[in-house]
């Protein structure tokens, strides 16, 4: 029987195949009792996803890729802690997350970019400089940009941000942790977070700005 | 509850103080003068952290300012597209990990079991 049926997108292969394994319990009681078949099919049904979260801390494919591995690894040798509480997935999640900064924390030795240059300036009077038009309607922007596209180039622009400005994006605005939970995870202030979070947040409408602006009226 | 393993909060934090911690806390109660302080203040007002006199003089200061409400608009909708591009509904989300990645897994599981 093939695996995937034409036309069908990877979310829904990926649904169709979800549907037709072991429920979490299931998976997670084969986990436990080291049934081999288990640690492949939570690769097949997780993997991708924690793929995807890894990449967007890492930036670095390779890196990514050492990420899940470490994480899985990880959690296949905690299994016996998880209790079922929270679902499987959003626990791998939050593995693969902190594996990730873990690495982030021991690669940060070396010297990034600063976000100032990203920044919106202003003259002696305190108005914006750079001030233009507001940005487009979506409809508008709908019509110039595949939704798809805009996606890859927020993504892109998230990616040029740097890593310690990014971080806190990531965890307070994808992650969706409190600052005070940033803060604990990074062993920053929540004062910290909330510059570094204003700060990436300026930085990337700066990136977005040309894509998105409306005319000049 | 079941905590993941290796949380990073067991490492010791920064010996050294950031630079963040000397600048002043994008919170508080100073009046909004400028378009530079609306713009430093708005992190402050979407979440709540002005005080009464504070937000009544930055909302009064936007109500004037038609670039400081574009801003506004723009970096919420800033907000919006980042959670929309690296939501869990994504595309690449529901890609399969490549094949050698999961042969690499495997195999480290295999390892770490003969040696235990």
């Amino acid at each position: 029987m093939p695996s995937t049926v034409p036309n069908m997108t990877a979310r829904e292969t990926a649904e169709a195949q979800e549907a037709s394994q072991r429920s979490d319990a299931e998976l997670v009681a084969a986990l436990k009792a080291s049934d081999e078949t288990a640690y492949a099919e939570c690769l097949q049904r997780f993997g991708g996803r924690m793929l995807a979260v890894a990449r967007r801390f890492m930036r670095d494919e390779g890196l990514a890729q050492d990420v899940v591995q470490e994480a899985f690894l990880n959690a296949f040798k905690a299994i016996d802690r998880f209790d079922g509480r929270a679902k499987l997935s959003t626990w791998l999640h939050r593995i693969t997350v902190n594996t990730a900064l873990m690495k982030l924390r021991h690669a940060r030795s070396r010297p990034e970019a600063s976000i100032e240059d990203m920044l919106p300036t202003f003259d002696e009077t305190g108005h914006r400089v750079d001030a233009g038009p507001p940005w487009s309607a979506p409809d508008d922007v709908a019509a110039r940009f595949d939704r798809n596209e805009l996606r890859k180039r927020v993504r892109m622009a998230i990616d040029r941000l740097p890593d310690t400005h990014r971080t806190v994006l990531l965890l307070r605005d994808i992650e969706e942790l409190s600052g005070a939970e940033t803060a604990d995870v990074l062993g920053i202030t929540t004062n910290a977070v909330k510059v570094r979070l204003h700060r990436a947040r300026q930085a990337l409408r700066e990136q977005l700005d040309p894509d998105l602006r409306g005319p000049v009226p | 509850m079941s905590h993941p393993p290796n949380m990073p909060t067991d490492l010791p934090p920064p010996s050294t103080a950031l630079p963040e911690d000397a600048l002043p806390s994008p919170c508080g109660d100073l009046p909004t003068e400028t378009c530079r302080d609306a713009i430093n203040f708005l992190l402050a007002y979407l979440e709540d952290d002005l005080s009464a006199s504070a937000r009544e003089s930055f909302e009064a200061h936007v109500a004037m300012c038609p670039p400081c409400q574009d801003y506004m608009d723009s970096y919420r909708e800033t907000i919006a597209l980042s959670r929309e591009a690296c939501g869990c509904d994504q595309a690449d989300q529901h890609e399969p990990m490549p094949p050698a990645l999961v042969s690499a897994i495997l195999a480290a599981c295999t390892a770490d079991k003969t040696n235990d």
